[in-house]
């Protein structure tokens, strides 16, 4: 016993160490993100707090551009219910709640960002984040007034999307460093491609609505071996200088997943 | 003692800086400047050890609440805080200073402090980023980002320090 307490005295900032350092790393590399998930919805109410404080302060900086752009959208959601009103068409598929990005990230590997919605406003988990022109992110966790997403900007996101020319449905995925970039993987070789085609969303994932503009393609390759392309796609909105988004409450999803 | 409780309302106040200024500023992807690593490197070389651990787990279990990634800053904070005793034994020399005094600019000289600084942040760069970038990344990449940031990071520490040199002369 002696001996136990005496090689505890000697190797203790060792063991210390070993202890703190397999915990952290346990927690970083570990695929159960119930624990993790745990941690960020506790704390998540104050970190929200105080970037929201600080986001108030930051957003008089690009109000008169900001006010331009939602003019604009306006002007367009405004012609949108007119023609729906001239065709009878009330089935809604979805609502939207607006919200304000509180924290951003373009720069890491796994990008999240902080909005400033929560429980209180009706975002539940799973919703997706979209603006005029890109999708921005999927709700992963909340708390009474914030809600955090997993931006597009993040290694485990992928988003259901179709070419619109060819009509040919794929996913696309952030796999590279550069936040303008995306790459699409799954569109077979026969199909017709060329640069600056545009991009949307396709409703299959039910969390989307369908026909959002997200990008144009850049770049691209037949692949040898598989028989797809290899395509890039510049993204129409640039994630870093977004503070305007919408959440999307998809009223059919739980029907659609029922089946 | 006196010293210790200063650090650790020192903490917070960097971890805010961290997240609130320097992780929006960062102009090229290549360029990520992590100033809070001057509170690990000036710790007195006779600061109690396990002290060092616990307060290096703090502020990194801190910035990883805000930045969202559990585990990322906290294993390679304590990583380095675990290494920094070591690198004390090798880059200072000995007699050279009080170990009870502060590792600053001030009382180490810019010499000494530059080589000791920059190998503390060159070593935590590498962990950290090698670690967020763990599967799908160049080498190239790692290397040019590990390299260009440890130069950011010690120019700041540097300006950081300099201010606090002309407060105390005042």
């Amino acid at each position: 016993m002696r001996n136990l307490f005496l090689f505890l005295k000697k190797y203790y900032f060792i063991l210390l160490f070993l202890f703190i350092e397999s915990l952290s790393l346990y927690l970083y590399f570990s695929n159960h993100r119930y624990q993790k998930s745990k941690i960020l919805s506790f704390t998540q109410e104050y970190t929200g707090a105080i970037y929201n404080y600080y986001s108030n302060i930051s957003e008089y900086l690009n109000l008169k551009k900001e006010n331009k752009f939602l003019k604009k959208e306006n002007a367009k959601l405004y012609s949108m219910i007119s023609y729906e009103k001239e065709n009878n068409n009330t089935n809604h598929l979805y609502n939207y709640i607006p919200a304000r990005i509180i924290n951003n990230s373009v720069y890491k590997k796994d990008n999240f960002i902080v909005i400033n919605r929560g429980r209180i406003d009706g975002v539940k988990e799973g919703m997706g984040i979209m603006t005029d022109n890109g999708i921005i992110g999927i709700i992963s966790s909340i708390s009474n007034n914030y809600s955090k997403a997993i931006s597009i900007l993040n290694s485990k996101s992928s988003v259901s999307i179709k070419h619109v020319k060819s009509n040919q449905n794929g996913s696309l995925k952030w796999t590279n460093h550069n936040y303008m970039e995306a790459e699409i993987n799954d569109i077979p070789n026969h199909a017709n491609i060329s640069l600056g085609d545009t991009i949307q969303s396709n409703g299959f994932s039910s969390i989307f609505p369908e026909n959002i503009n997200i990008g144009t393609i850049i770049s691209y390759n037949k692949g040898n071996e598989n028989g797809l392309y290899n395509i890039k796609v510049k993204f129409l909105c640039d994630m870093n200088n977004i503070t305007n988004v919408y959440i999307i409450n998809s009223l059919h999803k739980k029907e659609i997943e029922e089946l | 003692m006196k010293n210790l409780t200063k650090y650790l309302w020192l903490a917070p106040l960097f971890v805010l800086i961290q997240i609130l200024l320097l992780n929006n500023v960062q102009f090229i992807n290549y360029i990520n400047p992590l100033v809070y690593l001057l509170l690990i490197i000036t710790l007195p070389q006779d600061t109690v050890k396990w002290f060092i651990i616990l307060y290096a787990f703090l502020i990194g279990i801190l910035l990883d609440i805000f930045e969202g990634n559990i585990g990322l800053n906290s294993s390679s904070l304590v990583f380095i805080a675990f290494i920094s005793t070591y690198v004390h034994k090798i880059m200072i020399p000995k007699n050279s200073i009080d170990i009870k005094d502060k590792l600053t600019l001030q009382t180490l000289g810019l010499k000494t402090f530059s080589v000791y600084a920059i190998s503390i942040i060159f070593i935590h760069h590498l962990f950290l980023f090698s670690l967020e970038n763990f599967s799908n990344s160049s080498i190239l990449f790692l290397l040019l980002k590990v390299f260009l940031s440890t130069i950011t990071t010690f120019i700041i520490i540097l300006i950081f320090q300099l201010f606090a040199y002309k407060v105390k002369e005042k």
